[in-house]
């Protein structure tokens, strides 16, 4: 047990140590990296990417190769509701946001239905979905969409509540902490760890491991749809697949977190170190003034770096 | 339903074609409809084959899409910039496609990293490397490479001669011990590790096979568009996944099942895509009124992979309930 602890320590040291070289590299590079703006800016893209990789860690954890690719299509679906429905009145505003999260709702069972009961992959299941959702959105705005976002949730997502810290980091300063009590307190999350883990053992021991699993996708279409509203706040004009360029970080935040890919071991407190390191990177990337093509390159570089020093499997023949 | 079971890529394709002959009548099977329907599909066929090596070998790359895209922008530049013959061009990129599949092999088998993240990672790359070499759509190929891609040799259209030729050459890999590997390890990983077969090294072989085939989709490709598009190929990784798992014969362990089953699926992708097609006509011409948004056509079709994918459970063998 000891000898887990202390690995688990261990981690999260490299987390944060991976951080603190980032923020040194940040102010080397530029002086201007430290500034409270700056912090901000890079606080409301993490706390984007955030939302969005709750809902991954918990479909991760699951286990079974469990993957999520349509949280993009979901989360730009998410910010295409809202931006229609809401139209630019705060009148609209709570039925945006539960019809959001009902759509998410709905295509997290939908995503169920195929990987539970039709045992296609996870991956496949779902980036066919998103294919569809692609579709999806344009059939609704006939490709070009038209609406506002209402305008007491652009300025909740937009203003600070002090001068490094926006109020959507807030938002997601609270998603970690229910995220942590969801995870360690709840019975589902008990049960997430134990399907996650050993489903065999799981079921064994009376877990509707089906069930659990179904809860999840939908869960995670929720919280992505979340992350698409405050998307659509946050940006004020959205475009169709506007949340397509969250799949693959929302990925690799919960690899980098610490979360075994295999599922049953991590946590979101992994998950969101991981996100803030992400943004970092990407927020150096643009002040480096790279191109488009370097970006992409230097991406999966890192990745690709990151990838062979955590989620190394044991030998074969251990 | 038992006895459909490991058959079903090859059912699903009959019924499609049965739709697709009636709604298309008998022109289907002109030469010409037949060798369209190939060569606008040929890229997807081969991208199916592709990945089907890596899948039986238990592996998935999704990099295949991004592979294929930066082989085209390799023709293309080659092609036009440095005034090099198609030929050569293609060796280029087929060279680039192997070495790509190789850093894939050897990160996943050597550095024991879960294949679905190395290839996610690997496809973000190669994404940049190929804007990188070619930023802007554009530049063209030479008239006699795309006439002859969409023409015929011994009246065969092109395409089809290229697609049976591929697929007779890897029927016939199934005699060399390697695939043998590959099938042993796509079934368990263990007992083939544990009855002497060298993992790693088979396991890299597939991926450099599969990287070298995905090339030569990117070779038909650039032939069938004529032009260069970095961002062409990106959907062909989900397409080739969904082509081997609509083909049905993923865990029967045959060689020569994963090659077929890979084929059909991916030719159900595309006579599926041709009934949306020829449905959406016939009604926009006898009932003029109706206006139907292209955006209704790609949901179709993309509801009609998803159900593909599905049907597979209704012809699984109705196990008992219980814990495996």
């Amino acid at each position: 047990m000891s000898k887990i602890q202390s690995k688990i320590r261990r981690q999260e040291l490299i987390l944060v140590g991976i951080t603190l070289a980032l923020l040194l590299a940040g102010c080397m590079i530029n002086g201007q990296f430290l500034r409270p703006a700056n912090i901000a800016n890079i606080l409301i893209m993490a706390s984007l990417l955030g939302f969005v990789a709750s809902g991954q860690t918990l479909v991760v954890l699951s286990g079974n190769d469990g993957l999520d690719l349509s949280v993009g299509g979901v989360m730009s679906l998410g910010a295409v509701a809202a931006y229609i429905i809401m139209d630019g009145s705060n009148g609209n505003l709570l039925k945006a946001f539960f019809i959001v999260l009902l759509v998410g709702a709905a295509v997290g069972l939908f995503n169920a239905l195929g990987i539970v009961f039709a045992k296609i992959p996870a991956l496949v299941m779902t980036l066919a979905v998103s294919n569809a959702l692609t579709s999806v959105q344009q059939l609704i705005t006939g490709g070009n969409p038209t609406g506002a976002p209402s305008p007491a949730a652009s300025r909740l997502a937009t203003s600070k509540a002090v001068s490094f810290l926006p109020w959507l980091t807030v938002i997601w300063i609270i998603l970690i902490f229910a995220m942590y009590l969801l995870l360690t307190r709840s019975t589902y999350g008990k049960q997430l760890y134990a399907v996650g883990s050993n489903e065999r053992a799981a079921v064994l021991s009376g877990i509707q491991s089906r069930k659990i699993r179904i809860y999840t996708y939908i869960i995670c279409g929720m919280l992505s749809a979340f992350a698409g509203f405050w998307l659509c706040a946050y940006n004020g004009v959205i475009y169709v697949n506007a949340g397509a360029s969250y799949v693959m970080p929302s990925v690799a935040a919960v690899v980098i977190g610490g979360t075994s890919i295999a599922g049953g071991k991590g946590s979101y407190n992994g998950t969101a170190a991981g996100t803030i390191i992400l943004t970092m990177i990407s927020s150096l990337l643009v002040m480096m003034d790279t191109n488009e093509a370097g970006k992409y390159m230097m991406n999966g570089v890192i990745l690709l770096v990151l990838l062979v020093i955590y989620t190394r499997h044991p030998k074969i023949r251990q | 339903m038992r006895w459909l079971e490991g058959k079903l890529g090859y059912i699903l394709l009959a019924g499609a074609l049965v739709i697709n002959i009636c709604l298309q009548g008998t022109g289907f099977f002109t030469v010409d409809s037949i060798g369209a329907l190939f060569s606008s599909n040929l890229p997807l066929l081969m991208a199916a084959l592709a990945q089907t090596i890596i899948m039986a070998a238990g592996g998935i790359d999704i990099s295949i899409g991004n592979t294929i895209a930066m082989s085209n922008g390799i023709i293309i530049v080659c092609l036009n910039t440095y005034g090099m013959s198609f030929l050569g061009s293609s060796l280029a990129a087929i060279a680039a496609g192997t070495a790509i599949g190789l850093v894939n092999g050897i990160v996943i088998a050597y550095f024991r990293v879960p294949p679905l993240l190395v290839t996610f990672a690997m496809s973000t790359f190669i994404k940049g490397l190929s804007l990188m070499i070619l930023p802007k759509p554009g530049g063209n190929v030479p008239a006699e490479v795309y006439r002859a891609y969409g023409g015929t040799v011994l009246m065969i259209p092109t395409a089809l001669f290229i697609l049976i030729a591929v697929s007779a050459l890897l029927i016939l890999m199934g005699k060399f011990r390697i695939t043998n590997h590959m099938t042993a390890i796509g079934s368990n990983e263990r007992n083939a590790y544990v009855s002497g077969v060298r993992v790693e090294v088979v396991k890299m072989t597939a991926y450099a096979a599969g990287g070298l085939i995905a090339a030569l989709a990117g070779v038909c490709l650039t032939a069938l568009t004529a032009t260069g598009d970095v961002r062409n190929g990106e959907s062909f990784a989900l397409q080739s996944i969904a082509a081997v798992i609509i083909g049905g014969m993923l865990g029967s362990g045959k060689w020569k099942n994963y090659i077929l089953g890979a084929v059909s699926g991916a030719l159900f992708l595309a006579v599926i895509n041709n009934i949306v097609f020829y449905a959406f006509s016939y009604i926009s011409i006898n009932y003029p009124g109706i206006q139907i948004s292209t955006y209704y056509q790609q949901l179709l079709s993309n509801f009609i992979i998803i159900f593909g994918l599905m049907s597979k459970v209704l012809v699984e063998r109705k196990k008992r309930r219980r814990v495996r």
